[in-house]
């Protein structure tokens, strides 16, 4: 066997094997846990379920009893969210699998998912990571978006619109995230930390009935495949706020502050 | 800095342009070139030589994208240097990957009439297009990449036994491959 040949063959192969090294990106695992996790939230959904019930059956308090000493706000009744965040992420094949742009997937908490490869802030034909936020079970529901860094845009009509953070975005809505930002004197700057997170708060007129928190994180280019700009996605937390009794439950941006703080690493 | 213009400055002739792309993509060519001639002087002299190979080149070259060119000519280049018997010490990854291959594809010269290296990378290119995305992968991360089995295992999120097993099989099924067509090496 003479590997000079073999070793010269490789060298004459396809440049397209090479391309499909360098932008490979390994599937998102799906731990063994994540069985553990379907059941606990079968499990909330069976106690959210019967908290709603037993609320129901609940007498109503006399006023005799609410004159009393005040007690403490109860917390939310909480409920799997209602939030259906579409991103693009690379495919199961691999980026050669005919899909080159990735396939479309609705993420799901606590999964992290290899996104949409390649997307480069100065060449690629999109603006940035395109998400896509839609509640099918609210078709009323409006979206209170903010970024701790980069930029969130529009891209609508053929024109990119830098968003406000925090922008409200209406269901079905797609915004894009940017790492580089625009400055007030229009020069451009990378936001060169390694994660990013998303909070959303999900509304219905003026009540809140759900959050979400996602976290965007740099690969890391040294890991071996060098491609800059590339990324994770990971829903840290979806909730919703079901109805009780019938009625929107009484939920303060402070305390939904607080719950999306605490589903950040360190928070 | 985008490839794109890295690529101006070379069509600019601005030796900036060799700073960034050094930037921006010397650290995977001195692995690169390195997993290959084992020796960090020789890399270096390895990766230069390869700038000045792409800088000769562009233009007219226009590469678009523009890594796998240059690892293409970084590992032609190191390659050069490894079997011209320069390479300080044949103990490297490439060393290893290669007995690997001379270990499961010996008997496979018995065939009067050798096959050339492009006919060959033709009939591999066919034996991978056979392979799953992430077997495909590890193969060319061990063969042309040079990589160790724990890098492979790093990257994929598998275990160095994993990545070792597959590799067996895969240099079996290809020898399997190149029997059924009758090559010789």
């Amino acid at each position: 066997m003479n590997v000079k040949k073999f070793s010269d063959a490789m060298g004459e192969l396809d440049t397209r094997y090479v391309d499909e090294v360098l932008g490979y990106r390994r599937k998102p695992a799906w731990p063994v846990w994540a069985k553990w996790v379907a059941a606990a939230a079968c499990f909330c959904l069976i106690l959210s379920a019967a908290i709603t019930f037993s609320a129901r059956l609940r007498p109503q308090e006399s006023p005799e009893d609410v004159s009393g000493a005040q007690s403490p706000a109860p917390e939310p009744v909480t409920a799997p969210g209602l939030l259906a965040l579409t991103v693009r992420a690379v495919s199961p094949g691999g980026e050669e699998a005919g899909s080159p742009a990735g396939e479309e997937i609705v993420m799901q908490e606590g999964v992290e998912i290899a996104l949409g490869s390649h997307w480069n802030p100065a060449m690629s034909s999109r603006p940035g990571i395109p998400f896509t936020l839609s509640a099918p079970e609210c078709p009323g529901a409006a979206f209170e978006v903010s970024a701790d860094g980069g930029a969130l845009l529009l891209w609508e009509d053929g024109g990119i619109t830098p968003a406000e953070s925090p922008f409200s975005a209406g269901n079905g809505a797609v915004i894009y995230w940017s790492s580089l930002t625009q400055s007030a004197d229009g020069s451009v700057e990378l936001y060169e930390n390694d994660t990013t997170y998303i909070d959303i708060v999900i509304r219905e007129g003026e009540n809140i009935v759900g959050y979400a928190v996602v976290g965007i994180y740099a690969d890391d280019p040294d890991a071996g495949d060098a491609q800059a700009f590339t990324y994770h996605a990971e829903l840290l937390k979806s909730v919703s706020f079901p109805a009780v009794d019938g009625d929107y439950q009484n939920v303060t941006p402070e305390y939904v502050s607080s719950e999306i703080a605490k589903a950040k690493p360190g928070g | 800095m985008d490839d794109e213009k890295i690529i101006e400055l070379f069509f600019e002739r601005s030796e900036r342009g060799i700073r960034e792309l050094d930037n921006k993509y010397g650290k995977i060519c001195r692995r690169l070139s390195y997993g290959i001639v084992n020796n960090r002087q020789d890399s270096e002299e390895c990766v230069n030589d390869a700038y000045l190979g792409a800088w000769n080149a562009i233009p007219p070259a226009r590469p678009s994208p523009l890594l796998p060119y240059i690892l293409r000519i970084v590992r032609n280049i190191s390659l050069k240097h490894y079997w011209g018997g320069r390479a300080a010490k044949r103990g490297g990854a490439y060393t290893v990957a290669m007995e690997e291959i001379e270990d499961s594809l010996a008997g496979l010269n018995t065939v009067e009439s050798e096959i050339e290296a492009r006919e060959l990378a033709r009939i591999i290119g066919e034996f991978l297009d056979t392979l799953t995305a992430e077997n495909r992968v590890i193969f060319m991360r061990r063969y042309w990449f040079a990589d160790s089995y724990r890098d492979i295992a790093g990257l994929l999120g598998l275990s160095e036994k994993n990545v070792s097993v597959r590799l067996t099989r895969i240099r079996e099924k290809m020898k399997q491959y190149l029997i059924e067509r009758e090559v010789s090496v």
